[in-house]
């Protein structure tokens, strides 16, 4: 067999014909939409004008990215120099997300040119939207030069990565506050619609609740990721990372318990606050209780449980359970229990090429991980940044 | 008068009364969460921590 087929077939895996025809599909989905606006590949309505592109790539990939700034929190401002090896895969995992939230942007808005538009144009400083877009606008700008000392190793710019290492402490304060902004600014957001979002979900609160939300998808996320490395990149991590993937598994389990006990415990003073138990025997109060009770008090224990019996494999399974109740607050608050009085045929549900684009967004991210992780030293320690890590 | 009415500052001093009663069960519950969940931390010495971890 030839070199030339041997690499063709090494390329030609399931996988990445699976994410060939996926970028195939977004591609042409992407011109359409292009072309023909948001009517020929959305079902959005005046009703309806915010479908999966805002409750999922938005809402879910903001709070999901959020390991980023809860994982270099821990370790540059509380100081848990054990939990460092982790640091460089959230933040990675962090850019990403935000940059791929700014991608679906694009689609989501009817005129994209004119996103830039609130910092130049119009000031609107009292907006929530322009907190929320001047936030992301700059914390990504701050996780993209917090993944730069990773991308300076690979190409050997030795001067600027030494440069841009010495304003981490910074960056993180940085990300930190601007993260608890629009983290909070994105649960605002609905306090506009009051007699829109059912009352089980509708709350002053919401903005605590998505900031709070926002940390445990930010601590699963970290456990969730670092499992599927472990899995996939294993022959990328040296000693260091594959050691401390079990004290990161069992120090960010333990976290995400605790703030998920918070987490329902604010909810049920948000339920009293508004006196509204007597939604808890409606349909949407079940659906709100199989939210409340199987994806925030059930992962809470079995995470509790994990910590104790130290069971690795439990604590990762727990971290699916959490992310995807994180997923389906941010679906309940934008989607389902959004619009709950309009009749069924009025309600909104997603046309298949939305759900495509976010399909062949999601692909995208994959494929620019897997890229970055094998080109770059994200799972292992730069042998000429050794000492200085 | 016939019936009865509610003005706010019943609504208020009745929710009020509830989140009160629950901010004492969480300040309870919390404290035997976080014991529940950290008892068996100072039992865990570094050296057996390693061992004791359980991959299934």
């Amino acid at each position: 067999m030839s070199e030339k087929t041997i690499s063709v077939n090494k390329f030609l895996t399931p996988f990445n014909l699976v994410a060939g025809i996926i970028l195939l599909i977004g591609a042409v989905i992407t011109v359409l939409r292009f072309t023909q606006g948001l009517a020929g590949v959305t079902n959005l309505s005046d009703s309806n004008p915010w479908g999966i592109w805002i409750g999922f790539d938005l809402l879910c990939g903001v709070a999901l990215a959020a390991g980023g700034f809860v994982t270099s929190a821990a370790v540059y401002i509380f100081g848990m120099k054990k939990y460092h090896s982790a640091v460089r895969p959230a933040i990675l995992t962090g850019f990403l997300g935000y940059a791929l939230v700014v991608f679906a942007l694009h689609y989501d808005v009817g005129r994209p040119w004119r996103l830039p538009y609130p910092f130049i144009v119009q000031p609107g400083t009292t907006s929530l939207l322009f907190e929320v877009g001047a936030c992301v606008a700059l914390y990504l700008t701050v996780l993209f030069i917090e993944f730069t000392p990773a991308a300076m190793e690979w190409l050997g710019l030795k001067k600027a990565r030494n440069i841009v290492v010495r304003l981490t402490l910074l960056l993180t304060i940085f990300g930190v506050v601007l993260s608890t902004l629009h983290q909070s600014s994105l649960g605002a957001l609905f306090l506009i619609a009051p007699s829109k979002l059912h009352p089980l979900w509708y709350s002053t609160y919401l903005p605590v609740y998505f900031f709070v939300s926002s940390i445990i998808a930010g601590l699963s996320m970290v456990i969730f990721e670092s499992t599927l490395s472990h899995h996939y990149f294993k022959d990328k991590m040296d000693n260091t990372h594959l050691t401390e993937n079990t004290d990161v598994t069992l120090g960010f389990g333990k976290a995400a318990s605790l703030v998920l006990a918070g987490y329902f415990s604010i909810k049920m003073v948000g339920i009293a606050a508004s006196d509204n138990w007597h939604y808890l025997s409606t349909g949407y109060g079940l659906w709100f209780l199989l939210e409340l009770l199987g994806f925030v008090a059930l992962p809470c224990f079995m995470y509790a449980v994990g910590v104790r019996d130290r069971n690795v494999t439990l604590i990762r399974w727990t971290s699916v359970v959490a992310i995807l109740g994180v997923v389906l607050n941010r679906f309940n608050v934008s989607l389902i229990a959004f619009n709950w009085h309009l009749p069924s045929s009025e309600r909104y549900f997603p046309h298949w090429m939305e759900i495509m684009t976010s399909v062949f967004i999601v692909t995208i991210g994959i494929l620019v991980f897997r890229f970055i992780v094998t080109k770059m030293p994200i799972l292992y320690a730069h042998p000429d940044y050794k000492e200085t890590h | 008068m016939e019936g009865s009415f509610y003005t706010l500052q019943d609504f208020m001093a009745y929710t009020k009364l509830v989140v009160y009663l629950i901010m004492v069960a969480i300040l309870f519950g919390i404290t035997g969460f976080w014991l529940f969940l950290s008892e068996r931390d100072a039992d865990q010495e570094p050296e057996e921590h390693q061992n004791k971890v359980q991959h299934h």
